[in-house]
């Protein structure tokens, strides 16, 4: 899927228009930013409730769009909300268990380095069979730019904990990148 | 030393190294070429991963997300700047549609669209879970609220919300010429969208009963059908006082 190119403009008069109550420009906000929504919450939550958090994220960002002060790109801050949005869905699930005190488990062997001409696209699909408690980590620090201080503090995890999923992630990202 | 290295490497390309940890990294790196391949494949992963480009869901869910945020926008409630002949309100009309207003608001619209049990008590487990970010005071509604909300009670909700909105869609009804007509228009085409999303929503409940989510939209809507019959009757009893 490629994402669709929205020049800045385009979107900041989307969203100047979605905060006037425009249902069409949000639509467009929401085409825009679909993609990588869902494959958060496929990535946080799991398949199963994809489609009914996609749909609340963006419900939640209608309810939001007026308090976007535009200091940070909307997407940024899109992102911030619909990843609060699913850690706490996640909370109400409560599925933490243990996820974060399973073994160490032996890192991938370092077989041949990574074949960068498709890494985007491998990559996504990588992710995908990281462990849940090293996936989460990896999505929220390294694609969403979130600090280890605030992954903690979402997760309910300690910062040292979350430092070491990441390495982690990131060395069984590589073996499987590598294969 | 490789393992030691290259378990520092995360933390080397995050910059959160002293300065003595870091030239030790470099000399080593500078002098292995194992460790070097590792460095440049995480550093090509660290620097590709914000760049995803994700996939959308196979079933568009935007239909869902018309109906949730459909008419939740504030409308803007311009007065009239002046008006020649401006109908009279009685007292006794306006506190009947406020007093009905504020019974409804004060917690019967939840019930009246809530999953009860068996004896007629509110479920514990039948809150409006999915959508528990909403801004909505009725959707917040503590799961474990009163208990006197038997059937009869529900039923008397419904009933207490459909008088309120009769009333005040009666003083709208006699007093829209007290309004700017640009205003008046949104606030009918707000009260259309809520009514086709409550019809539309009351539906799916027909056919799945026990969903919560369509249970709290409802609720949601019939409070924001309210909130938008009070401004505009607020705005409307300000115009006949003056």
């Amino acid at each position: 899927m490629t994402a669709v190119a929205v020049a800045p403009s385009a979107e900041q008069s989307d969203v100047a228009a979605a905060v006037r109550g425009d249902e069409a420009a949000f639509e467009r906000l929401y085409r825009t930013h679909l993609g990588r929504v869902t494959s958060l919450a496929r990535w946080l939550l799991g398949t199963d409730e994809v489609e009914d958090a996609v749909q609340e994220v963006f419900i939640r960002v209608w309810e939001k769009i007026g308090t976007y002060s535009g200091q940070a790109q909307f997407g940024t801050w899109l992102h911030r909300v619909a990843v609060n949005h699913m850690i706490r869905r996640r909370q109400r699930r409560v599925i933490y268990r243990n996820r974060h005190t399973e073994d160490e488990e032996a890192l991938m062997s370092v077989s041949g380095p990574v074949s960068r001409p498709d890494l985007k696209v491998a990559l996504e699909a990588a992710v995908e069979r990281l462990p849940a408690g090293a996936r989460e980590v990896f999505v929220l620090h390294d694609m969403e730019g979130f600090t280890h201080e605030e992954i903690g503090k979402s997760l309910e995890i300690d910062p040292g904990t979350s430092r070491s999923q990441l390495h982690r992630a990131r060395m069984l990202l590589r073996g499987i990148l590598s294969r | 030393m490789h393992n030691e290295i290259i378990n520092q490497l995360s933390a080397y390309l995050d910059g959160e190294l002293s300065p003595s940890e870091r030239a030790r990294i470099d000399e080593h790196i500078a002098a292995c070429a194992a460790c070097r391949v590792v460095l440049d494949d995480l550093k090509a992963i660290v620097v590709t991963a914000p760049y995803y480009e994700g996939e959308a869901p196979k079933r568009d869910v935007w239909a869902g997300i018309q109906a949730g945020i459909s008419g939740q926008k504030e409308v803007a409630f311009d007065r009239r700047p002046s008006t020649v002949d401006r109908r009279r309100f009685s007292l006794g009309q306006l506190i009947a549609a406020s007093v009905a207003f504020a019974a409804v608001v004060g917690g019967g619209v939840y019930f009246a669209v809530r999953p009860s049990t068996v004896d007629g008590r509110p479920s514990t487990d039948g809150g409006p879970s999915t959508v528990a970010q909403s801004t909505s005071p009725v959707d917040r509604r503590p799961s474990t609220a009163p208990e006197l909300a038997t059937i009869s009670n529900k039923v008397r909700a419904g009933e207490v919300y459909d008088a309120a909105v009769g009333d005040l869609e009666r003083v709208l009804a006699e007093g829209k010429n007290e309004l700017d007509p640009r205003t008046l228009k949104v606030i009918e085409e707000n009260l259309r969208i809520i009514d086709r999303a409550i019809a539309e929503a009351r539906s799916a409940i027909a056919a799945d009963p026990a969903n919560a989510y369509l249970r709290s939209q409802v609720a949601a809507n019939m409070r924001r059908k309210l909130d938008i019959l009070r401004q505009a009757t607020d705005v409307i009893r300000a115009a006949s006082e003056t």
